[in-house]
């Protein structure tokens, strides 16, 4: 949603609190998470692997976030008792959430160290147990009571002094481009109908900068028999191969329908914030903990605009190393 | 659990090839299951309780496209139906591994619910919007993909938020006119992960309904609030008083 995240503040002297609590880290296995970060694991690691918050990277960071929530509860004569921590899972296809963890500030405070265990592989949450779409999981401090209402002071129950929050993609999220099947109908549609052996085809006519514009304006499609070939036989070394080379095909043709519709108009970052386009930035522009780097996003936007093509080759930097391995293997005959 | 699917490609060709048909016969039914394929392990899911579920819901939609009180509100409709696919699904012991599988859910469309799917998307005012034709946007209401577009889904989630401690789920359809509310302003923004924060609106909009402009300024005042809470652990009450503080600011 457009307007959904954006937030306004009316509370003074939490900035120190929440800068602490920033450096709260998440772990799936090895996988770490920043705050607000963004990462993709396989099925099997989200479904097996433990998840881990660390509340600072050693005891002296968590002594200080402990202190620096006790000094934003006392600049505003908050008890310590209507103070909570807590840790919050949600499925965000279908809306189921639980808390993982929760304890009051001094509950907290009197933790043997920063580390959390929030789900072992045989006790997991529902949330933690869905791997079709992303999850999200939010951690923060609040009010556990509503307390007198004074200005510039947080007073209904549940308003955070600090918090952050994570998203884990186990890797089958469905609302991506999944190829559609090109059979005759749909040649007729997109008027290639005497080009009966093309094989791949990529519908990106709709502008993918413009915020009102969603993934189902996009077509991938694939030649009826063959998608029907890959999704029968989905483990082969081709298979996987030409997945990766189709992921490639249609980047390439959103990015190139990106660069002519930027400087069409001419657009600014900020025009297309929260559409397609800026979601595709957004996925390649996050450092090695998951967060969005603006200055790299920044830069591949200037990329897009003056010289797609090394946007594109960017993209395909970023697909797993075994790429190269997997094309000279298939070239030389193995399967 | 062994549970039944239907993957992409057998769902996008028997869509089109089905286009024109209000409701699927035995011939159509068989041609879905020539395309099923199992899915997990152990005990196969009964789907029995969910297609005696899917009968009370043909019955209860004839009924209600008669009743005055309904008749021009397919999204209320839909909000009665749901109540009907939500118990149907818990009857049949729907594993966790089933709901979160889009092939289970695009079976159980095209295996029950075609009528329902075509129905709701052939209420819309204008023939350019009617959708299950050659060329229309019609798999988007099978396919599962959108939550809030998806007719399956949207009615699970829809269902699954109504149901209150007592085991009622009235508020699904309690309001009237409600597209926009939950397609808009509850299923996909941040509301919906609070079932007790969704029950409160919906209470209030049935209680003192907003006309749409108002109800769309008020929920997005309430959208722009939740940024600053953790409303997961509220008790009705606390619900309550923040969906009134909102909505008197545009009563």
């Amino acid at each position: 949603m457009a307007s959904e995240h954006r937030s306004s503040r009316p509370y003074s002297g939490l900035r120190k609190c929440q800068k602490a609590f920033q450096e709260t880290v998440l772990r799936v296995g090895d996988v770490e998470v920043a705050h607000n970060g963004s990462r993709q694991v396989s099925p099997t690691e989200f479904l097996n692997e433990r998840f881990q918050i660390s509340f600072g990277e050693d005891r002296q960071s968590f002594a200080t976030l402990v202190s620096e929530l006790k000094t934003a509860a006392d600049t505003h004569g908050i008890s310590s008792d209507d103070l909570k921590i807590v840790v919050i899972a949600s499925s965000t296809y279908w809306k189921i959430t639980k808390e993982l963890f929760s304890a009051s500030l001094d509950e907290f405070t009197a933790l043997d160290g920063p580390n959390v265990t929030l789900a072992g592989r045989h006790d997991r949450e529902r949330p933690l147990t869905f791997t079709a779409k992303t999850l999200r999981i939010e951690a923060g401090c609040l009010l556990s009571k509503t307390i007198e209402k004074r200005p510039l002071r947080p007073f209904r129950k549940g308003t955070w002094l600090a918090k952050t929050h994570y998203a884990i993609n186990p890797g089958q999220d469905f609302e991506g481009f999944e190829p559609k099947p090109l059979d005759a109908p749909a040649r007729s549609d997109l008027k290639i109908k005497e080009h009966e052996q093309t094989q791949r085809f990529m519908d990106v006519e709709a502008d993918p900068t413009d915020p009102a514009t969603t993934d189902e304006d996009f077509g991938l499609y694939v030649d009826e028999l063959t998608l029907r070939s890959l999704e029968e036989n989905p483990r082969t070394l081709g298979t996987s191969l030409m997945q990766r080379i189709l992921g490639m095909d249609m980047a390439r043709a959103i990015i190139y329908r990106a660069s002519k519709a930027i400087n069409d108009g001419p657009k600014s970052m900020g025009d297309i914030k929260n559409s397609v386009f800026d979601n595709v930035l957004d996925a390649f522009s996050r450092d090695d903990k998951g967060a969005v780097s603006e200055d790299t996003k920044e830069k591949l936007f200037a990329n897009v605009k003056a010289t797609p093509e090394i946007f594109v080759s960017c993209v395909e930097d970023t697909l797993e190393a075994d790429f190269g391995k997997d094309i000279r293997e298939l070239a030389s005959g193995g399967e | 659990m062994r549970y039944p699917t239907l993957n992409r490609t057998p769902l996008t060709t028997l869509a089109k090839r089905f286009l024109g048909k209000e409701e699927l016969g035995p011939d159509e039914r068989a041609q879905v299951k020539a395309h099923l394929v199992d899915r997990g392990s152990g005990d196969t899911m009964d789907l029995r309780p969910l297609a005696k579920r899917v009968k009370e819901m043909q019955s209860l939609h004839q009924e209600l496209l008669d009743d005055p009180d309904y008749e021009n509100d397919p999204d209320r409709i839909e909000g009665r139906l749901s109540e009907l696919l939500h118990r149907g699904l818990k009857a049949a012991g729907m594993p966790d591994e089933a709901l979160d599988d889009k092939d289970f859910w695009q079976y159980l469309v095209m295996k029950y619910f075609w009528w329902l799917v075509v129905w709701r998307h052939h209420t819309v005012q204008h023939e350019k919007y009617k959708q299950f034709k050659e060329g229309g946007k019609y798999l988007r209401y099978l396919n599962h993909e959108k939550k809030e577009v998806s007719v399956l889904a949207r009615m699970y989630i829809r269902a699954d938020l109504a149901l209150d401690d007592e085991g009622s789920y009235e508020l699904a359809w309690k309001g009237k006119l409600a597209t926009d509310l939950w397609q808009s302003h509850l299923i996909p923004v941040d509301t919906g992960y609070t079932p007790v924060l969704v029950r409160a609106i919906l209470r209030r909009q049935a209680s003192q309904p907003l006309t749409r402009d108002p109800l769309r300024l008020c929920a997005k005042d309430i959208t722009r609030s939740n940024t600053n809470v953790v409303p997961t652990g509220w008790t009705d009450e606390d619900a309550d008083e923040y969906v009134d503080h909102h909505w008197a600011m545009h009563l």
